[in-house]
């Protein structure tokens, strides 16, 4: 992979087109309101597009006091959606899409209130734009993170610590950041600037203190709702010549239900950034070269 | 199975590091001491996905003081929390069920506090994770506020240590790792350093350790034992 960045380009370019439906109890002409429609950045938050959204719907609001933007949040299906997974977590979870079966059907831009919703034609198959709704009222505490104004970045950045932990048995590489790069580590996320965002990513990964022990996992079952986290690491113990941890190897001994075997997928198959995963992939390359910006690989299950 | 692979680094941990196996001892030691010396209610859980995943829950009703007109306040009173216990058997869902109670005891509990310890997979050290109710039978609810969180739980002399962690200060909200619902939890990223210090005294073994634990993270939130 040495001097190429065409995976982590891939994968800091990944997308998903959305589609926000307001609410119509919160809408006070019925079901008059206009459709908001944006593409998201995989590896962004929710929280950075909010603004503009709330923007966008403002003048459809009943109460501007009541539904403000520290009360909005986002549901698919009943489902809340959570404000400090990253995008691309949030979508390959809540749809639980296989990618081997999906045809992807284009974007259609041209969708107007009240127009019928094109019918499925397979209901595994995703509809895009992904179609989400803004809501205000009653807001699902016990489910969602309350969204302040820095929850967002503290999320963040103590996941970049965690992740740093795991890799290293330590958070020193994090905790060395000079405030300026901590800062901009934030800030480049937001403003999708990837030399800057991996600038200051790869003086963590390539800290001088530490070499890389251990990769940060997070395997997210949508069935159960259950979240296996773990770190495993980069050689297998027990192997003669210290073989690396391949993905097959490290999801075998992560969630042995679901990955017993370890050279091919028998009961789900790994999904992230929209893609199957293949299991014979180095574990290390793997977290090097297509870790969300956070530092772990958040691994979602489709079930075959 | 939130828990580092087997043949991962927990296999080697060394104290103030835990695996599974000495998580458990360590909380076993805990259990006794609390039965012995504290009239603190726990109860052991394990994680609706894995029951290997334990964790230790303990509720607490602690007191903010009233304010002038009557309404419980949870602003600038951090150093005038009363820590009340009381047998909360049945407490939770029947309030008749309530023991006899002095009156004016009554009237000052104004919070329940769940405290639920976990094991970190990644850090390898108990984390604390909670959530607080208010307990007016009319307007009880829970709390999501951040501000309201340190004015009701934090005392002044652990101010200044939590707020040089993390971007807003230590106490952060999150999903909780086994139940999945919204929960307040201490960063784990000091309490190795922390526990450390014990260590270099020769004083930190399984045995008390999670009193030394509570000690340094539990009392940052009001989990005294």
């Amino acid at each position: 992979m040495a001097g190429s960045d065409a995976v982590r380009r891939a994968v800091w370019d990944g997308s998903v087109p959305f589609r926000v439906l307001l609410d119509p109890s919160e809408c006070r002409i019925f079901d008059k309101a206009d459709v908001y429609y944006f593409q998201a950045n995989r590896v962004a938050y929710l929280p950075f597009y909010l603004p503009r959204i709330y923007k966008f719907f403002e003048d459809f609001l009943i109460d501007k006091t009541v539904a403000t933007m520290e009360n909005a949040w986002f549901e698919v299906d009943n489902a809340p959606l959570r404000w400090h997974w990253p995008i691309g977590l949030i979508y390959d979870f809540y749809t639980a899409l296989d990618p081997t079966k999906a045809p992807t059907s284009p974007p259609t831009n041209h969708d107007r209130p009240g127009s019928p919703h094109p019918p499925d034609l397979e209901p595994s198959v995703p509809q895009l734009p992904w179609t989400i709704t803004l809501r205000f009222a009653s807001y699902p505490h016990d489910l969602l993170t309350t969204l302040t104004p820095t929850s967002t970045h503290d999320a963040f950045i103590n996941t970049i610590k965690e992740a740093d932990f795991a890799r290293n048995g330590t958070a020193k590489a994090a905790m060395s950041l000079s405030p300026a790069d901590t800062r901009q580590l934030f800030a480049s996320l937001q403003d999708h600037d990837f030399d800057g965002f991996w600038g200051v990513s790869d003086k963590m990964l390539n800290h001088s203190g530490s070499s890389v022990r251990s990769v940060p996992i997070r395997v997210y079952n949508p069935e159960t709702g259950q979240v296996i986290q773990g770190t495993v690491p980069v050689k297998q113990p027990g192997t003669i010549r210290g073989e690396p941890h391949t993905l097959g190897t490290a999801l075998n001994s992560l969630v042995p239900i679901l990955f017993p075997s370890k050279r091919s997928v028998v009961l789900a198959r790994p999904v992230m950034h929209g893609i199957v995963l293949p299991l014979s992939v180095p574990l290390l390359e793997l977290m090097r070269e297509a870790m969300y910006p956070d530092g772990f690989l958040h691994i979602t299950l489709a079930m075959m | 199975m939130a828990t580092s692979s087997e043949d991962g680094p927990s296999s080697s941990l060394s104290l103030p590091f835990l695996s599974n196996a000495t998580f458990s001892i360590a909380m076993n030691h805990f259990i006794e001491h609390l039965n012995a010396h504290s009239t603190l209610k726990y109860e052991i859980r394990r994680s609706p996905y894995d029951d290997q995943d334990v964790y230790l829950e303990i509720v607490k009703f602690i007191s903010a003081k009233p304010t002038s007109d009557g309404a419980a306040s949870n602003k600038d009173m951090s150093d005038e929390i009363d820590e009340i216990e009381i047998d909360l058997e049945d407490a939770e869902d029947n309030p008749e069920s309530l023991p006899p109670l002095d009156v004016t005891t009554m009237q000052m509990q104004t919070h329940k506090i769940t405290y639920h310890i976990l094991l970190s997979p990644i850090y390898s050290v108990p984390v604390l994770y909670f959530i607080g109710h208010s307990v007016d039978p009319f307007y009880g609810n829970t709390i999501h506020s951040l501000d309201e969180i340190h004015a009701l739980l934090v005392p002044d002399s652990h101010r200044s240590t939590l707020s040089s962690i993390g971007i807003q200060g230590g106490i952060s909200q999150t999903h909780h790792p086994y139940l999945g619902t919204t929960s307040w939890f201490i960063h784990p990223c000091r309490t190795a350093e922390a526990l450390k210090m014990w260590m270099e005294d020769g004083n930190l073994g399984l045995e008390n350790y999670m009193g030394v634990w509570v000690g340094s993270v539990g009392a940052v939130v009001g989990l005294v034992v």
